[in-house]
This record gives structure tokens, sequence and C-alpha cells, in this order.
């Protein structure tokens, strides 16, 4: 029962200086490489194309935001451990303003390719699945989810935006308008923190409510599960946690974190990676079992293909790499504190989210093909927008602190044995 | 100027011999009340026996069961307290490998609140049973007859589930209590009390080599504990999802009633902590950051039953068609018979909880007294309107029929409560209700000359000082 993990230590704020030319070009080339495939594939089979492009925005948008939710979730529990990560798992957010405002609009506009019923019509269910109803709840809870999470994002960061101005970091001024003084920004910055992180908990739960059912079920509009909703945004958390993982190893690397991002910070998050590997089973075997064991068959159908050739071998895979591979690998203490082991199976996992997502998708739009619908359309879309991704998130990364200098005093109280104080004359 | 140093989530608790004074000193006279109360439980414990053997003597036609409304408030209530069951595991397993400063305190009335409930939980699948002398028969053995139960039915999953339940926190409970029956060995000078803890305490002697051994124990039941939560219940509602009762058949029911489970656990914990904290004079071990901690547990997980109902009430909505079978219950449980209990499940459930949002009502320990009895209510409500309502109105209409519970079912009701009151009456009297040994790892350490080292500037003396002032590298496994 000995192990509380606690300290009140220094910080220093640390960022790229300048973005990094490999990261640059590499980005530069996937976005380009990935949206020359996609304008061909646009033009050889349009459906295609899209749906293509459908199932890439669940996966990238899903795991940004995600990781974003990682930061929140910490702040709301005040996790006291997670501090050295919390900033890194926060500049996914520099993704999301082109997830959802330049990325999101071109699947309504073309949700004629991607969803079947736009044509053949949602007899009885009109009042629910009807264009400018679902662009609309959309649109609407996105934007809201986007404000709130850049809000959250800004009161994380300016606190430190503060330390940084005292220490002649330029190009900070239009965030640190209205500067009062240290103290006073914190206790304001957690206050307004502790209000916008349960509203990004719930809008976040809300946004993905009406992504999973508008465009992950009613795909098949005779398909109904309740379960669809928690399933895919749990997934789009796990995937959050892993890419975390995976950009924490690389700043921890590349800017020499060691010191701060110790093995017991990676022993946490393995754990939690670990953790919601095993939650996502959970979740999908709830699902599963229920379907399976009622047999009916217009719920059954959706089992039946992920389960029919030739969507087996994937289906096999999604379930090995999510849950199976890395329930066994992870298990001990040791491979969780090993940054290879560890990146590896958060690595694993985001690949194996890749598939889980197309088997969301492709099953119900493809049902009844010999080969796999695969290859490069699919792979082109999800290029160009992990470029974009790649941009956003080191963007990010040369313009602000990546460690969180400031505390929270409601976690600094969490810390200390006590509070010191003069006994009563 | 000598300076007072203060824990942070104990700060009237000022000395270690404090706490072995305050919490072993529940274990001496009681007052009236106690007595009082104790009697009162077991004269409903003399009800729920009477109501049973008039049931088994008469026949189970006694209670209101008929066709199609074959499981009543009997398997209502046995949902309603396997719910109950959760929060203490949650409490010692889960917030243990999360590290949760403020779980330390609670969670030993929280485990013992789990064991009872599981107790409590068990008579019910029993006294529904026609035959109940053949009870055993759910368990697997060789046997003559050769024969066995269906292992494709969730009901037999359940049996699994909950005893294997009962067996991991029972076992954890009593291995937290190690340290403490010692302590409360060494303190009593009543001769049978000596004598039971003496036997309960397994010869601790509080050595460095039995620590050990003993946090090993701990973490690993804790890790072997916590998917038991969430497993127990799941299993629970998969009695029902698995058929396809319209109102039953539903993916989301495991995790639903799971969160509902801890919902209602973890309200109960609340309830029950309230007044033994001011009769038995514990203002300083549960303080209101402790209720606060919990109230917003109980938010949460309220937030997520609240969200299964408006999916169920969304996707009946949204199919559009009646012959899909999910979500049918709420819209019979808001129109039919039954509307009542659905108002009832509706308000508690998902409007009081939502009280919980203010910092102020969440300290406020009368305010969250009365909040998690409504939400008590509610939950078994919750179970009532699942399990009645949607078979009252199963398949076909010329089988619809309207259940009213019959005198012995609300005696064993009743009687229930009593049952598990009189087990934790019991218990408060016999067992160290507050962890003495892990209440001190928050506490500073004591210290015999000079100023207490400032957290902030720890002295890496190579030995765990406590909480505070080093980091010790976990070794857990999960």
């Amino acid at each position: 029962m000995s192990h509380e993990i606690v300290e009140l230590r220094e910080y220093p704020l640390r960022r790229l200086d300048g973005m990094p030319r490999g990261v640059l070009l590499a980005a530069a080339l996937l976005a380009l490489l990935g949206l020359l495939i996609f304008i061909v594939a646009l033009a050889t089979d349009a459906d295609r194309a899209w749906r293509a492009y459908l199932y890439n925005w669940i996966y990238f948008a899903g795991i940004a935001q995600g990781a974003v939710l990682l930061a929140v979730v910490v702040s709301i529990t005040r996790g006291v451990w997670s501090r050295p990560i919390r900033r890194i798992a926060l500049s996914f957010v520099a993704f999301l303003p082109i997830a959802y405002l330049i990325l999101f609009p071109p699947i309504l506009f073309f949700a004629e390719h991607i969803i079947p019923w736009i044509q053949e019509g949602a007899e009885g269910q009109e009042a629910y699945l009807n264009m400018p109803f679902l662009a609309a709840r959309n649109l609407l809870s996105l934007a809201a989810l986007l404000v709130l999470s850049l809000a959250f994002a800004y009161w994380q960061l300016r606190p430190d935006l503060g330390l940084a101005r005292a220490e002649g970091w330029t190009g900070l001024d239009r965030f640190t308008r209205g500067w009062t003084n240290q103290e006073l920004e914190e206790e304001r910055a957690s206050r307004n923190m502790g209000r916008l992180g349960p509203a990004v908990a719930l809008v976040f739960v809300l946004a993905y409510s009406f992504v999973a059912i508008d465009l992950v079920m009613s795909l098949d509009r005779h398909w109904l599960s309740m379960l669809i909703a928690p399933y895919v945004f749990m997934a789009a958390f796990l995937g959050g946690i892993a890419a975390t993982v995976v950009l924490i190893l690389i700043y921890r690397r590349h800017l020499t974190l060691h010191e701060y991002v110790e093995r017991a910070t990676l022993h946490d998050l393995g754990k939690l990676l670990f953790g919601y590997c095993v939650f996502w089973a959970y979740l999908f075997w709830s699902q599963y079992i229920v379907i399976w064991y009622g047999n009916l068959p217009y719920e059954q159908v959706f089992l039946i293909r992920l389960v029919q050739e030739p969507y087996l071998g994937l289906s096999l895979l999604v379930l090995f790499s999510l849950f199976v591979l890395p329930f066994f690998g992870l298990l001990g203490a040791r491979p969780k504190k090993s940054p290879a082991i560890l990146g590896g199976f958060a690595l694993l996992v985001l690949a194996g989210l890749w598939i889980e997502r197309y088997l969301l998708i492709y099953p119900t739009l493809y049902p009844d093909v010999e080969t796999l619908v695969l290859g490069l359309p699919e792979l082109g879309v999800g290029l160009l927008m992990l470029g974009l991704l790649m941009a956003s998130v080191a963007w990010f990364g040369t313009r602000y602190p990546l460690m969180q200098a400031w505390q929270p005093a409601t976690e600094i109280e969490l810390l200390g044995v006590g509070v010191e104080e003069e006994p009563a004359p | 100027m000598p300076t007072v140093i203060r824990s942070e989530t104990h700060p009237e608790i000022q000395k270690y011999e404090d706490v072995n004074r305050d919490v072993l000193s529940i274990l001496g006279r009681p007052g009236r009340a106690y007595y009082l109360l104790l009697a009162l439980c077991i004269a409903g414990v003399g009800l729920l026996a009477f109501s049973f053997f008039a049931q088994v003597y008469l026949g189970i036609g006694l209670a209101g069961l008929m066709n199609p409304v074959m499981w009543g408030v009997y398997i209502t209530t046995f949902v309603f307290w396997v719910g109950i069951a959760h929060s203490g595991t949650l409490i010692s397993a889960i917030l243990f490998l999360f590290r949760a400063r403020w779980r330390q305190s609670i969670y030993r009335a929280a485990e013992a609140m789990t064991v009872f409930a599981v107790m409590t939980a068990g008579l019910f699948p029993i006294i529904h049973l026609g035959r109940p002398q053949l009870f055993y028969w759910l368990m697997p053995y060789p046997n003559q007859r050769e024969l066995w139960p269906n292992f494709t039915s969730p009901l037999v999953w359940d049996v699994f589930a909950i005893s294997t339940y009962l067996i991991v926190s029972a076992t954890f409970f009593a291995l937290g209590l190690i340290p403490d029956i010692a302590a409360a060995r060494d303190a009593t000078t009543v001769p049978w009390r000596k004598r039971l803890y003496t036997v309960l305490a397994l010869g601790w002697r509080g050595s460095g080599r039995q620590w050990l051994h003993f946090n090993r124990a701990y973490l690993y039941l804790a890790a072997l504990a916590t998917p038991l939560v969430i497993s127990v219940h799941s299993v629970v509602s998969w009695d029902f999802a698995m058929s396809i009762v319209p109102g039953w058949h539903s993916t989301i029911f495991a995790p639903y009633f799971v969160a509902g489970a801890i919902f209602s656990g973890l309200a109960m914990v609340i309830t029950l902590l309230i007044p033994i904290r001011t009769i038995f004079g514990l203002e300083a071990y549960f303080t209101p950051r402790h209720f606060d901690a919990m109230s917003k547990l109980v938010l949460f997980t309220g937030i997520i039953v609240l969200y299964a109902y408006l999916t169920e009430l969304f996707m009946v909505w949204y199919s559009g068609r009646s012959y899909k079978l999910e979500g049918q219950y709420i819209i019979a449980a808001l129109t039919g018979n039954y509307w009542w209990a659905g108002a009832i499940m509706l308000i508690c459930n998902a409007v009081v909880p939502q009280l919980l949002w203010s910092k102020k009502i969440r300290r406020n320990l009368p305010a969250l007294f009365v909040i998690t009895i409504f939400i008590n209510i509610g939950m078994w409500f919750e179970r009532y309107v699942i399990i009645v309502a949607s078979l009252a109105r199963e398949y076909m209409p010329w089988q619809w029929n309207v259940y009213k519970p019959g005198w012995v079912e609300m005696g064993i009701l009743v009687g229930s409560f009593a049952w598990f009151g009189m087990w934790f009456l019991l218990f408060l009297r016999l067992l160290p209700a507050v962890s003495v040994a892990e209440l001190k790892e928050v506490l500073p350490a004591p210290r015999r000359w000079g100023r207490l080292r400032q957290p902030s500037a720890p002295r890496d003396t190579g030995i765990p000082q406590g909480p505070g002032q080093r980091r010790v590298e976990d070794e857990e496994e999960g």
C-alpha cells in the first residue's frame, strides 16, 4: 500500500526549436501523396473514396479528441501522476480545428456517396434520418466540442505562457492579454478548467454519440445496438491514449525529458493503455454476446458480416491487436516501463483501431463482396489525414511549452502531507 | 515557534494514538439506541423468516407472481442488493489501484457492506425457488442422477459470478482487517473478544516481513477484485439482456447495470456513513471532503445511468417500428400500468442526483442523506420497472397481466433490509469499522524532536517516509 507517487517539483518550459525538418517534410509528403491518391480515387470510384474518407475521419478525429479528453479527464480527477504528460496529450488539440472545420463538412456535402438511406429513403425513420437535421446536430455538437476543447486548452496553457513570456518567448502576446500575476492567473485558470472540463467530457459524449449513430449505425438503418455510441467513443478514447503514449515517447527522446517522464510515468501510462484495452474488449463483448445470444435476424446481420469472409481475418486481427496481444504483453510491470515495448503496443493498438474503424463501416456498405475492399483509396485518405495530424501536432510543439510548469493549487494540496500552520496560542 | 502539521485528508486527527483510541472505542459499550436498532433488525429478520416459511408451507402461490410476471419483487430485490454490493469493492480495489487519497477511512465500512449485501442478495434466488431445499442443484457436481445445470443459461453464470464475488470480497475484507484486528486484540481486555481476535489476526505481529506479504497480497487481491466489480453486474444484466423479452434485450445493459450498481452502492455507503459519523463521533474521520468525493462518483455514475435511459428512449423512437425489442420497457413503464414506478425511477435517478453538481450540496450532509435515500428508492424501482413492466407486457397482448406483490413478498423485502442491518450493526461492534492501519498512512508521521521536514524539500534517506515525501516505486502488476 505504500506506493504513493507524490512530488512537488519544477518542470521546465520546453518546446521544439522550430519545426523539425524531417517531420515537416514527412507530413507534407504524406499529405500530398494522400491528396493525390484521394483525387484519383474520386475520379475512379467516388463512393468508395468518400467512404474511405468517412472512416479515416472517424479514426483521426477520434484519436485527436480522445487525447484531448485524456488531458481533460486527468484534470477533472486531479490525477497528480499525469503532470508530465498532460500538455503532450493536450497538444492534439491543434488538429481539432482542421478535423471539425475543414475535414468534416465534406462528409455532409457528399453524404449521398456514403449513406445509403439518403437515396433509398428512410421510411418510418424520417423524423431522425434526414439530411438537414443530421447536418445541424452534427455540426452544432462538433462546433460546441471544438470551442470547449480550445477554451480548455487555452486555460490549461495560459499560466505557463506568462512564465514563458517572462523567459523571453515571443509570439504569445495574444494569449497573455490582460495578464495579472502568476498566482491569480493560476487560480483563475484552474477555476475555469474546473468548469470547462466536465463540459468538454459531456459534449464529447453527445457529439460522438451523434457521429456513432448517424455515421456508423444508420448506414444500415434497420440495425440497432444501444451500445454502439459508447463503443465508438470509448474506442476513440483508447486511440487517444495510445496516440498520447507514442507522442510522449517521441518527445521524451527528442527533448531528453527522461528526468520528468520517468519510468514510473511510463508505468502509469502502460496501466492506462492496458486498462482501456481491456475495457474496449468488455464493451465489444457486451455488444457481441447479447446480439449473438438473442439471435434476432435484424441484429445478427451486423455480426454475421464480421465473421464471414472476406472480413473474418480482419475481425480476428482487431481482436488480437486491441485485446489479446496488449493484454498478455502489457500484463507485467516491466513491459509497461520499457519505452520500446510500451511504444510498440501503443502502435499496435493504433493500427488495430484503424482496422476496427474500417470494420464499423465497410462490411455494412460492402456486404456481399468476394475480396476485401481495402487498398489504396483507404490508405491514401489515411495518409492525407495523418500528414495533417502530424503537422498540426508538431506545430503545437514548436509554439507552446510541452510540460505543464504550473500546477493547480488543488493538486498541490493533494501532494503534501499537510498544511503547516501556527498552533493556536 | 513550534508548528503543527496536519493531514490533508484528516486535518483534525493529530496522532496515531488518536486513531486507535477513536476507532477501537466503537467496539466498546454501545448506547441504548444501538440495542434498540439491533432489536428492530432482529424482529425484521423474524418477519423474513416467518414470511419465507409461510411461503414454503402454503406454497409459492402466496406471492403475487403469476403468468407472465414470474419474476417480481424477489428478483427486483435480488438485483438491488447485488447492486448495493458494488461500491465496497470499487472503493477498496479500484480506488486503491487509482491511488485515490480519500478512500482510507471509508473503505472498511463499504467492504463490510459489500459482503453483507451479497449475503442478502444470495437469499433471493433461493427464496424464489419452488423447492428451496434443492438450491444446491445450481452447483455443478458429479452426481448419480447425472444432472447438470444448464451451462448455457445466464442464470447459471449468475451463480458462478455471485459466488465468486462473495468469496473474493469476503477474502479481501478479512485480509484487510488483519492488522486492525491485531490492534484490537492487543487493546481488548474482554476474554471472548481476545480469543476471537487472536484467531482472526492470524498471528499478526506487524513485522516487516508480514507487512511485505500483506501488501503484496492486498495488491494482488485488489487487481483480482477489480474485474469482478465489472463482471458481476454485467452477468446479472445478462440474466435479462440475453433473452428476447421486449425491454430486456439490449446491448447497453451490461455497462448500464454496472454504472447503476455503483451509483446505488455509493449512495448506500453515504446513507450509512452519515449516521455512523454522528453516533460514534467520527467527524474527524469522515470529513465533508470524503462525502464530496463520493458524491462526485455518484453524480458521474448517475450521468451514465441517465445516458442509458436517454439512449433507450431514443432508440425506440429512432427505430420507428414497434417490433424492435430494445427499450420497450421504458415506454411501457412510462405509459402502462406501472407509470408511477417509472416516474419514481426517473425522478429519483435522473432528476434528484443533478443536485450534486452543486459543491455546497455535496458537502451538506443532511441534504446528501436525503438525496442518497432517494437514489436508492429510485434504483429499486428501476429494477422493478425493468423486470415487472417488461414481463407484464411480454409478447402477445392476450397474455398481458398486472402484477401485484403479495404480503409475503413485502415481508421478505422489508426483512432483507433488517437482515442486512443486523449484520452491519454486529459488524460495527465486532470489528474495527475504520481502517486503523491505512488511515495512519495519510497522517503525518510521528516525530520525536525537531521540526518536521517540509514536504517540498525531501531528504533522501532511502527509507519510505510516508506519503508526501518520497516516491516509492510501486510494484503493481495490474
